[in-house]
């Protein structure tokens, strides 16, 4: 399994911090949610018809112990208590509050995973029947 | 022949929560839509939408939804707006949970 080179560990830090600004801006008005629905999709976060959903990129459907533990700690502390594992073996949380977000980033970001480049025209987890 | 207008809604989503709301009459935002300010005039519901996109640090994606008078107040006309009252349909959890 994949573990973060120390440049990855710095670069997932600076795009949860950057996100981190971005959602402070959004909430005091400083952004447009026009200027900010690019930054969260980015970032992994959708807004659907219920609630914001979060995709956590899980690449090559892998995970160990520490991952599982810390996808379930997330769960519990900033969702329903469960998580939804997608067709391309990511996760996704359907209740996140947009608030509690970037912290939810800097957990992930704990046991090196993040939500990077889950959505849009991005490289994705590849699947086949 | 322009099309006639039904009665709306205003709806939109909770910036914090993501959670369904719907706007009162007395400018609250309510996650119950039978509190919902039923709209029976174009212009009105024109205004209501601008007041609504007004207030972008409360709501985001305010739009017109139909919907028809009753006695339990509002009551959605699109299956879409009936899923977004009661929450997923897939299976019992979200919304529909937590009201039972």
């Amino acid at each position: 399994m994949y573990d973060y080179t120390e440049f990855d560990a710095a670069f997932v830090a600076e795009r949860n911090r950057q996100f981190r600004a971005q959602v402070a801006r959004r909430v005091a008005g400083h952004l447009t949610e026009e200027e900010f629905k690019p930054l969260r999709l980015m970032n992994g976060l959708y807004l659907q018809l219920h609630a914001y959903m979060l995709r956590v990129a899980i690449p090559y459907g892998t995970l160990d112990s520490a991952k599982m533990r810390q996808l379930a700690y997330l769960a519990e502390r900033w969702d329903k208590g469960y998580g939804h594992f997608t067709t391309r073996q990511n996760i996704q949380y359907n209740w996140p509050k947009l608030s509690d977000v970037p912290d939810m980033l800097d957990a992930l970001a704990e046991v090196g995973m993040h939500a990077i480049q889950t959505s849009g025209n991005t490289i994705r987890n590849v699947t086949a029947d | 022949m322009p099309k006639v207008f039904t009665p709306k809604v205003v709806t939109a989503n909770a910036l914090i929560e993501g959670d369904v709301v719907y706007q009162t009459a007395d400018d609250r935002w309510t996650r119950n839509l039978a509190e919902a300010e039923l709209i029976e005039d174009e212009d009105l519901a024109k205004l209501r939408l601008t007041q609504a996109e007004g207030q972008p640090d409360e709501v985001v994606g305010a739009y017109l939804a139909d919907a028809v008078r009753s006695k339990n107040g509002p009551q959605p006309t699109h299956f879409r707006e009936d899923f977004r009252r009661t929450g997923p349909s897939n299976y019992f959890h979200g919304k529909q949970a937590e009201l039972s």
